[in-house]
């Protein structure tokens, strides 16, 4: 509708010269602001305590050749019987272990979901990597790509994410200064030039509800279970 | 249930009268300020941080049609189509061409505030399109045949007992008041439903101009879904969600979920910038952006209200306000209720309709010393209530309906009291009239629906001016 769009930015145009009634001569930056807050401390050890509180598990594990190794509890204590994963091939030797040792059906997210909803959807646990964390908050965050899809980390009941301890920012607006997302910088009078990931998600815990009296509940429409192997 | 913000009074004497409404109003809200308040806390200086806010709604509303022409040309660079209404059934036709255009039967929905401006659920159905809430919140009140009592908890009115009769009633269940059971069904009905729809649709929190993103904040994962599973995505947001930078998010993230649920950030907070991408496996084929006005630009071109559009839809001001606490949310009349809705709703549907809102509040403060971003709550609704008794001064924009409250009696009162005191004889005379008869006034027509919550006021016998004069040694 091209004429509803002239005639509702004619009528923003002619308005917007209009003074402010309230002026705030306040900055609108966080920065300033952010440096008056109290030290996050030891990244790692504040993104596990924030995870935990709503809900998150997290487990350090000392590198990736160390990760088959230990996940293999959570696989017993969720009773994990199936999962799956992108084409990763950083994945292989925890693909390998799970299938192997552990007993666990592997299935590969690798074709468009048309073709495999029902396995998706049917699947224990989705095993992603991660883009990177916030430790203020222990936020997750996830950029799907071409080799691991959305619903990975959203469809199956359990998630099992694994973040590198290197990846860890301090806050939000730190992680935006990284430049990760897009390739402009955040803030400053430069456009950012190239598209953005079509889609990205941060993640604190698993899904939950408060919906009927305010009660918490655990597991409405994502992952009942969030699982964080913090590598490095 | 249908809304209608002319039945207020009836509508909130009713709810003041309903005691279990009470106790679950009492419930939720001490549990939901608890929250907000412990949240808080574990910030510093939240007064700055409340500036910040307010200065970024500022900034982003002062630059507005060139913030919304940058958001249009990422958004489309991006691959995602931008449609704008003027009014809501231009919007709804917008779905609903969208809908037929992809042959969609069932439509699943995120939380949308816009959606219920529209009442799209009730368009779409009349045109043979079923759109189910997958919110757990909204899914009950649908269920109900109710619109939300809140903007972030919609069925806060109801207890764990009453949903358990509505499941019983509506899906079958055991009538069991079990959450966590009431929870998983939800689930496993909507799992299925998620993956049957052709068409998501959810609302906007907030929209990123430079780069063309359009984020959802949601705890959930309704909204994932939603904006994943079916092939189609249509996003639906007012003309002032748009701010001008990724680096606007984090302060006003930081201050909107603490404020909502007193989360530090919610679960999950989804940045959408375009549809599957080639190579990608899944996530919607096409993604649609409606911008609606619906009144807001005529809200925009007044200085003073335009501070009204800085929301960011906390419910915060809900949760605190004395009035919300004893009526709940439906007897507004409107989806947007408490506070903010005693503002928005009558400079969307006219003061002739819903003018009599901006009364139904004590001005106490207690919304504007919660806002987030510092939206002065009380004398916008002195403004408001200038403006529904009267035409605007000159020089301002009118809002849709000024005078449209207007009161004859009241209004006669007041003519009265001015040429009282326009005239020191006439003032003198009643003044005499007063002290003779004040203690005996007949409580009879406006006076005796005045005093039946009041006390009615008893003039001295001998008036202030008679004392001093009166004085001895004078």
């Amino acid at each position: 509708m091209s004429d509803a769009r002239t005639r509702i930015l004619e009528r923003l145009r002619r308005a917007e010269s209009v003074r402010p009634y309230y002026a705030n001569t306040e900055p609108a930056r966080e920065r300033e602001w952010l440096a008056r807050q109290p030290a996050l401390g030891d990244l790692a050890a504040r993104f596990t305590r924030e995870q935990e509180l709503v809900g998150g598990r997290v487990l350090p594990v000392a590198g990736w050749d160390q990760v088959p190794a230990a996940v293999a509890p959570w696989v017993r204590e969720f009773a994990i019987g199936s999962a799956a994963t992108g084409a990763v091939p950083r994945l292989d030797p925890l693909r390998a272990h799970l299938a192997g040792a552990l007993g666990v059906r592997v299935l590969t997210y690798d074709r468009e979901i048309e073709a495999q909803r029902a396995a998706i959807f049917g699947v224990d646990c989705g095993i992603t990597t991660v883009l990177g964390a916030i430790a203020e908050t222990g936020t997750l965050i996830l950029i799907p790509s071409p080799a691991e899809p959305r619903l990975l980390s959203l469809a199956p009941p359990i998630h099992l994410a694994l973040l590198e301890r290197r990846a860890l920012h301090p806050t939000m607006a730190a992680f935006l200064e990284s430049g990760a997302f897009g390739s402009g910088t955040p803030g400053s009078a430069a456009p950012l030039v190239t598209t953005p990931p079509s889609n990205l998600v941060m993640i604190s815990g698993p899904s939950r509800t408060a919906d009927i009296e305010l009660t918490l509940t655990i597991g409405v429409h994502g992952p009942k279970s969030l699982l964080i192997a913090l590598i490095g | 249930m249908k809304a209608d913000p002319r039945q207020f009074r009836q509508d909130s004497a009713r709810a003041i009268g309903d005691p279990t409404l009470r106790a679950n109003l009492r419930h939720t809200l001490g549990r939901i300020r608890a929250r907000r308040a412990e949240a808080l806390a574990a910030i510093e200086d939240v007064e700055a941080l409340r500036r910040i806010g307010n200065a970024i709604k500022q900034e982003s509303l002062r630059r507005l049609p060139r913030l919304l022409e940058q958001l249009e040309a990422n958004l489309v660079r991006n691959g995602v189509r931008v449609h704008w209404a003027e009014t809501l059934a231009e919007a709804n036709g917008i779905v609903l061409a969208i809908a037929r255009a992809n042959g969609v039967r069932l439509a699943v929905k995120g939380k949308s505030m816009v959606s219920e401006e529209m009442e799209l659920n009730a368009f779409l159905a009349e045109h043979g399109i079923e759109a189910i809430e997958a919110d757990l919140g909204e899914y009950i009140v649908q269920l109900a045949g109710q619109p939300p009592s809140h903007i972030v908890a919609p069925a806060m009115h109801m207890n764990r007992h009453q949903v358990a009769a509505l499941f019983h009633d509506k899906l079958g269940a055991p009538d069991v008041p079990d959450i966590e059971a009431m929870t998983a069904l939800a689930r496993r009905i909507l799992r299925e439903k998620f993956q049957r729809a052709g068409m998501g649709i959810t609302g906007v929190n907030f929209a990123i101009a430079e780069t063309g993103t359009l984020c959802l904040v949601e705890n959930e994962g309704n909204g994932r879904m939603v904006t994943t599973v079916p092939p189609v995505h249509v996003a639906l947001m007012g003309i002032e969600k748009v701010i001008a930078r990724l680096a606007d998010l984090p302060p006003l993230m930081r201050l909107l979920t603490r404020s909502a649920t007193g989360q530090p950030i919610s679960t999950y907070f989804n940045w959408i910038s375009g549809p599957r991408r080639p190579g990608e496996k899944d996530g919607p084929r096409e993604v649609h952006l409606v911008i609606l006005d619906n009144g807001r630009s005529a809200i925009y071109a007044d200085a003073q209200l335009r501070e009204t559009l800085d929301c960011v839809r906390c419910g915060a001001c809900l949760n605190i306000c004395p009035v919300f606490e004893r009526i709940g949310g439906h007897a507004y009349g409107s989806m947007y209720m408490g506070p903010i809705g005693k503002l928005l709703t009558p400079q969307m549907a006219g003061l002739g309709q819903a003018g009599h809102l901006v009364g139904a509040s004590t001005l106490c403060g207690a919304c504007f010393e919660v806002c987030p971003v510092q939206i002065p709550i009380p004398a916008l609704l002195l403004r408001l209530r200038q403006e529904a008794s009267q035409p605007s001064p000159a020089g301002r924009a009118l809002v849709r309906g000024a005078g449209g409250a207007r009161n004859p009696a009241e209004a006669m009162v007041w003519k009265g009291w001015q040429v009282l005191h326009d005239s020191a004889a006439a003032y003198r005379v009643f003044a005499r009239l007063a002290a003779l008869a004040g203690d005996r006034l007949p409580a009879f027509g406006p006076l005796k629906a005045w005093a039946r919550h009041r006390a009615l006021p008893r003039p001295a016998p001998r008036s202030l001016h008679r004392l001093l004069r009166d004085r001895p040694g004078e």
